[in-house]
């Protein structure tokens, strides 16, 4: 065995992987684009706990809207990035992985509590949860401000926990500022 | 002795695209083309061999009116190559 074929190999094994790691993942679009979401619903749900008669409480009962509306948004540009990309980062399965999860769990929790009367509980598990899935797939990414908005999302989630819910509504829209908009906004930029 | 190296692999363009493929999920064949800098028929040719040897699993689909090759690395084709590593690593501390 030549050392250079062993050279030449380990170059072009180097150079493959650092090729691939270029390729942009579109997650951060869907974090900023749920994170807006996210927080200005529990915002607004701080609002029409805390002051019935502002303007923007007299809507509250309409925001459920901003779900669907997400929902085709992310699915228009989920089509558009099937269209130009060449080539889909693990990244990106990581992520539909992790939000599948945490909206499942999420979800469960949700009607589960429905059910047994718990509705305290549905605010902070949510920004655990949160917090949970923003942790893991930071770790996996090497994304260190996704690793700390993620424990400091597990933390509010822990917090909030004896709070009244208009208030546990404040902390979650914080939450989701501080474990969804920034890391995208930080992924945003750091895209190649 | 040194375990030989898998002659699937050690071909400097075979290996760049297993390479290429280990850190994606999956990647069509235009974007290997660019990558690898190498003509659409030698890459064929390639590929062709790599997914006879199990290594490489590959879709024809359409993107619109546009036909599209995408290709994926098997299970298979991350052990040969976490191998193929391991055998390299075993003669880099000769």
């Amino acid at each position: 065995m030549e050392r250079q074929e062993i050279a030449d190999s380990i170059n072009t094994i180097e150079q493959a992987i650092q090729e691939a790691r270029k390729v942009p993942s579109g997650a951060y679009f869907y974090d900023i684009l749920w994170g807006t979401i996210l927080a200005f619903y529990y915002l607004v749900n701080y609002f029409s706990l805390t002051n019935p008669d502002a303007l923007i409480s007299k809507f509250s009962h309409y925001y459920w809207v901003l779900f669907p509306i997400g929902g085709i948004i992310s699915g228009i540009r989920s089509k558009q990035d099937d269209i130009k990309e060449t080539a889909k980062s693990i990244a990106d399965k990581i992520y539909l992985f992790a939000y599948s999860g945490f909206a499942f769990a999420y979800i469960t929790i949700y009607l589960a509590a429905e059910f047994n009367g718990l509705n305290a509980i549905v605010i902070p598990v949510f920004c655990s949860l949160l917090g949970l899935t923003v942790f893991v797939t930071g770790g996996i990414i090497r994304e260190s401000l996704s690793i700390i908005m993620g424990l400091i999302g597990m933390i509010i989630g822990a917090y909030i926990l004896k709070m009244d819910i208009a208030h546990q509504c404040l902390f979650a829209s914080l939450a989701c500022v501080m474990t969804s908009i920034i890391p995208g906004i930080k992924l945003m930029f750091a895209r190649v | 002795m040194f375990k030989d190296l898998d002659p699937i692999l050690h071909s400097q363009l075979r290996l760049s695209i297993v390479s290429l493929l280990v850190g994606l999920e999956e990647a069509e064949f235009v974007y290997l083309k660019e990558k690898t800098n190498t003509s659409a028929g030698n890459l064929s040719l390639q590929l062709d061999k790599l997914q006879k040897a199990g290594y490489v699993s590959i879709k024809k689909s359409f993107k619109g009116k546009y036909p599209v090759t995408t290709c994926k690395l098997t299970a298979k084709g991350l052990k040969a190559f976490e191998r193929y590593v391991t055998t390299i690593k075993s003669y880099i501390h000769l």
